[in-house]
């Protein structure tokens, strides 16, 4: 109970404050080496061509879809493609037998509680308050 | 591998899974649903397959399920169970198939080793060629793939089998900073069918002792254009009429392929594909087959316009048998996922073109596709 509120907490916080900027991040599960990820592996993750981190544990992505305006904006700058051609990409893929495809989480809140329970899991997560992130494992954005 | 004996190792899966975790932690499913509906609207006809549908059917194409099972970080196991054309076994009616059935473990990104039953990585459609929701087109190419225009046994087989059962390393890295991706596989290979036997069932167990080379590299000189080569080699026992062994044949097939995003918008995949089949090392068949696929996306993000042009000569040496095909269409995406394709299908073969003889026609083909 007491960690569900702590939960409920922190996805409020996450998604309070209509005003504040929203930042983007990427939140990785504990051990996930986030700090020293370079723009081709960060590429090649989300493409679902990297599926392995250093340690040998499989890779899990997802991103986070209450902004789909973020997640267009993201993948633009990163991978030069629109979210929909992104989708259509992984509809190819998984059908092809080439992987299994990003997790869509509904809120911040969703992603959290994945990353806690999936080793290798790494997520794009647009925030308003990037505090409510203290002791998670995580990289801004911009 | 037969279907019982599928099920049995997705179940055995499914088991070892749920004895260290929740089995839907280490489980994922997708799949698809299709449903077509086709009608010649004028030319000729004729009653082979492939040909068009004078009375206007619906087929109900489609239910298929695919699994993905990771039992450990670096072994995946991947399904794709299909029901086809309203799969009613008491009647024999329909399909039911195992497209592919491999497991799969990552040594690195760029090794990944296969075993089981999987699709022929060749082209741009034959691993995409059931999944309706991944491409924009109602059906892939005719030319390239199917080759509803000549007839099997006279002129031979596709320009690669459409699966096989074997062993497989695919893998995906940088050259230079240039991201590529490759896939080889050493299966049973095809089998001749001529009509008047049965030679056994080439996932199960080979009837000759050469194997069917397959290898694709497909590279991504920028992040809007990927191309593409492969390349399939196989010697095949070749039967007679009477079904006794009558020496060997040889396929030989080489592909190119190209896929460009012009903008967010527009977009145009070339794909041509040519070869031989040498059917007892006497006469040997040289053939050819191509599409050009402008496509634009005109409305938001839902609604796609295409124009498929596409050809194919199935023997050089016969003159006048070559087969051209005029398909445009509209794709509306209506949902998410959910794609309403509808197109007309002109046909127009030469005179000499075995199975079609001349004939001309137009059809009208429509599909619901989803995916999920």
């Amino acid at each position: 109970m007491k960690k569900l509120l702590k939960t409920a907490l922190l996805a409020a916080l996450l998604a309070a404050g209509a005003c504040a900027k929203v930042s983007d991040v990427l939140l990785a599960a504990p051990k996930v080496p986030l700090q020293t990820l370079s723009d081709q592996t960060l590429e090649s993750i989300f493409l679902g061509t990297s599926t392995h981190w250093s340690d040998g544990t499989r890779i899990t992505v997802g991103y986070v879809l209450d902004r789909p305006e973020r997640m267009e904006a993201f993948l633009q700058e990163r991978l030069g493609q629109s979210l929909k051609r992104y989708q259509k990409y992984w509809v190819r893929r998984v059908f092809s037998g080439y992987g299994t495809a990003p997790r869509i989480f509904k809120d911040a809140g969703e992603a959290l509680e994945f990353v806690k329970s999936t080793p290798g899991a790494i997520i794009f997560v647009p925030v308003q308050e990037t505090q409510a992130l203290s002791g998670q494992n995580y990289t801004a954005l911009n | 591998m037969t279907n019982k004996t599928g099920w049995l190792v997705l179940l055995s899966a499914w088991a070892a899974l749920s004895l260290e975790a929740a089995w839907y932690d280490k489980m994922t499913v997708n799949g698809y649903f299709s449903h077509e509906y086709e009608k010649r609207l004028s030319g000729d006809t004729c009653d082979k397959p492939g040909c068009p549908d004078p009375n206007g059917s619906f087929d109900a194409d489609m239910f298929d399920l695919v699994f993905n099972f990771q039992p450990t970080d670096r072994l995946r196991i991947a399904a794709d169970l299909t029901w086809e054309h309203g799969v009613q076994s008491e009647i024999a009616k329909g399909n039911i198939a195992s497209e592919y059935t491999f497991a799969e473990y990552t040594v690195s990104d760029l090794l990944r080793i296969r075993a089981g039953k999987m699709f022929t990585p060749f082209g741009i459609y034959n691993e995409i060629h059931t999944a309706k929701p991944a491409f924009v087109i109602m059906k892939e190419p005719n030319p390239t793939n199917k080759m509803y225009f000549i007839e099997k046994g006279d002129e031979g087989l596709y320009f690669y089998p459409r699966w096989g059962s074997g062993i497989a390393a695919v893998g995906n890295g940088f050259a230079g900073s240039m991201p590529f991706d490759y896939a080889v596989m050493i299966a049973n290979g095809d089998r001749e069918y001529d009509g008047s036997g049965d030679h056994g069932n080439e996932y199960d167990k080979d009837d000759n002792p050469q194997k069917g080379y397959t290898a694709r590299l497909r590279l991504n000189p920028t992040d809007d254009w990927q191309v593409g080569a492969s390349l399939y080699r196989d010697r095949l026992n070749n039967y007679d009429a009477n079904d006794d062994l009558n020496g060997t044949g040889e396929l030989m097939s080489l592909g190119l392929q190209s896929m460009w995003h012009i903008t967010d918008r527009i977009g145009l995949e070339l794909e041509f594909m040519t070869g031989y089949y040498d059917r007892d090392q006497k006469e040997r068949i040289d053939r050819y087959g191509f599409s050009i696929l402008p496509t634009w996306l005109v409305d938001g993000d839902r609604v796609t316009l295409y124009f498929l042009y596409a050809e194919a000569d199935p023997n050089l040496d016969k003159s006048n048998n070559k087969v051209r095909i005029y398909q445009p269409g509209v794709n509306i995406e209506i949902d998410d996922n959910l794609f309403l394709k509808l197109e007309l299908y002109n046909v127009r073969a030469e005179r000499n073109n075995a199975l079609l003889s001349g004939a001309e026609y137009t059809e009208f083909r429509s599909a619901i596709a989803i995916g999920f």
